[in-house]
């Protein structure tokens, strides 16, 4: 058994927000891995969400555990988020602490991808759209709505290829242009500048790792995996074919937005 | 032809800058801050700002819309050029691994940006979206209704502190005005602030946003030690600065929408 990952997501949750409710609930996927979604109203506020965190962690005894916290940025400023990430990095778990909302939406769900979870009302988007499967018969989530969300907060996979495709170009572009070197993309990162290529090739074992479900993305991946390699460049204009490839990958990647 | 050149990262810059050599074209680098002598300002796209790629040709195209030069004459004729590794066509774009044989005419060819275009979008974190929410604020307040809230304060405070003592004037049950809640309010400012102006030299405003900043960092200690002491609301003529800022903050909003 791998250990739990925890989403946490804190807004507006319409059933929570009744007096009566204790405005938290733990709700399970169905996964074999301890995975689980945090319902947490928002007016638990910054100290409440804090405690929680640091109550569950500690019950939890898994330094290996691993949670993102959600906060919706209609009631959460980034003052709260740079509160929040400072008391939970002194917190034995690996922790992330993200707004959601207003420009980072890949949490609501989208018709398109089948993919997310919440409406833009303050429900999940099955509460009353019936030909949505978010949660199973007998009410965990489908791991894949759950894993589709984790991953995209976790490693923002589209967002780090695109830096990539930046950051490549920025040194290969003047690379063979100005300085007159010469040779295939991979050995000119490898030779001049090591951490670009150690990352390009994290960012691949991170999409054939997660990214299993989409078999384009894998395929685009893989084309441009190629032609890094093979590609041999002694002008800029031969960095018009990679350019076109990253862009083919990070078209396949069916992430919505940043 | 007069080019300016703006690029965070020089090397990237080194193919163009070549070829502008090579072909005899007069430019400079521009530094944020610098003040614009040009009839072409080229910008690199996406901007490297605050560890993140961030596009702001959006921005930098409303500000020379409205462009004056340093005689406060409008410069209508300023083209704006976005060059980046986008492969695309646009009067306005130039795509850097393939460059026009010759620049000259393509920089002859391009539109001035007093004229009704959109620049060629480029992948990035779009800056007027970063803009509009540190306007709009979340959800709470925006940053302009919370700004004003402090400049009433002290407009306050400046109106009575000449005729009234200052502990009665800051008097918590019966004062015009709360300091611990006005001190508040500020440190909630400064924090909101100190988030955004991160991004502030991809910005075509950028020497505002940096007054804005020295302003804020000088009179800062009147507030960080709770709004107590007169002497430091004269001594750093409160007044005066709060309404500096208020009038950059409402003079830059303009580029937020």
């Amino acid at each position: 058994m791998s250990s739990a990952r925890t989403l946490l997501v804190s807004w507006k949750w319409n059933d929570l927000d009744k007096p009566a409710a204790n405005r938290l609930q733990i709700c399970p996927v169905s996964s074999p891995d301890r995975d689980r979604l945090v319902r947490i109203h928002q007016d638990w506020g910054n100290d409440g969400i804090i405690h929680w965190l640091s109550d569950d962690q500690k019950q939890n005894q898994d330094a290996q555990a691993e949670y993102i916290l959600l906060l919706h940025s209609s009631y959460f400023s980034q003052d709260d988020i740079n509160q929040l990430k400072a008391l939970a990095a002194a917190m034995p778990c690996q922790n992330e602490i993200l707004h959601f909302g207003k420009g980072n939406g890949f949490i609501y769900y989208n018709p398109k991808t089948d993919s997310g979870l919440l409406d833009h009302e303050g429900n999940f988007a099955d509460a009353f759209d019936k030909d949505i499967l978010i949660h199973d018969q007998a009410g965990n989530i489908n791991l894949p709505y759950f894993y589709k969300v984790w991953r995209h907060y976790r490693y923002r996979l589209k967002r780090q290829f695109d830096n990539m495709r930046t950051h490549s170009h920025r040194f290969l572009h003047p690379a063979v242009d100005s300085l007159g070197y010469s040779g295939t993309a991979v050995d000119l990162l490898r030779q001049h500048k090591p951490q670009h290529f150690e990352t390009i090739k994290d960012l691949f074992e991170l999409l054939h790792k997660h990214y299993d479900d989409e078999p384009e993305a894998l395929h685009q991946a893989q084309q441009l995996s190629q032609t890094l390699h093979e590609k041999h460049l002694t002008s800029g204009a031969d960095l018009i074919e990679i350019t076109a490839q990253f862009d083919e990958l990070l078209a396949a990647i069916q992430e919505h937005d940043y | 032809m007069q080019i300016q050149l703006y690029s965070d990262d020089q090397f990237a810059a080194s193919p163009l800058e070549k070829r502008l050599h090579e072909q005899g074209i007069d430019y400079s680098a521009y530094q944020p801050g610098d003040t614009i002598r040009a009839t072409h300002f080229v910008l690199l796209s996406p901007v490297w700002c605050n560890e993140q790629f961030v596009t702001c040709e959006r921005i930098w195209k409303k500000y020379f819309e409205e462009y004056k030069n340093d005689k406060g004459r409008p410069f209508r004729r300023l083209k704006f050029i976005t060059a980046g590794y986008e492969r695309a066509e646009h009067d306005n774009y130039l795509c850097l691994l393939d460059l026009p044989e010759d620049l000259g005419s393509f920089f002859e060819d391009a539109l001035p940006s007093s004229e009704d275009w959109q620049p060629m979008p480029i992948n990035g974190v779009d800056m007027s979206a970063v803009l509009q929410r540190f306007y709009l604020g979340h959800g709470k307040d925006s940053v302009l209704a919370a700004f004003d809230s402090i400049a009433i304060k002290v407009r306050d405070i400046e109106k009575y502190r000449g005729t009234k003592p200052y502990e009665k004037i800051i008097d918590e049950e019966n004062g015009l005005v709360s300091a611990p809640k006005l001190s508040e309010s500020w440190l909630s400012f400064r924090a909101r602030w100190g988030h955004y102006y991160a991004y502030a030299p991809c910005l075509p405003f950028y020497t505002q946003l940096n007054e804005l900043e020295e302003i804020s960092k000088s009179i800062h200690i009147f507030f960080q030690t709770g709004c107590n002491n007169v002497n430091l609301f004269a001594e750093n003529n409160l007044a005066a600065s709060i309404q500096q800022i208020k009038s950059i903050l409402e003079e830059c909003s303009t580029y937020a929408s």
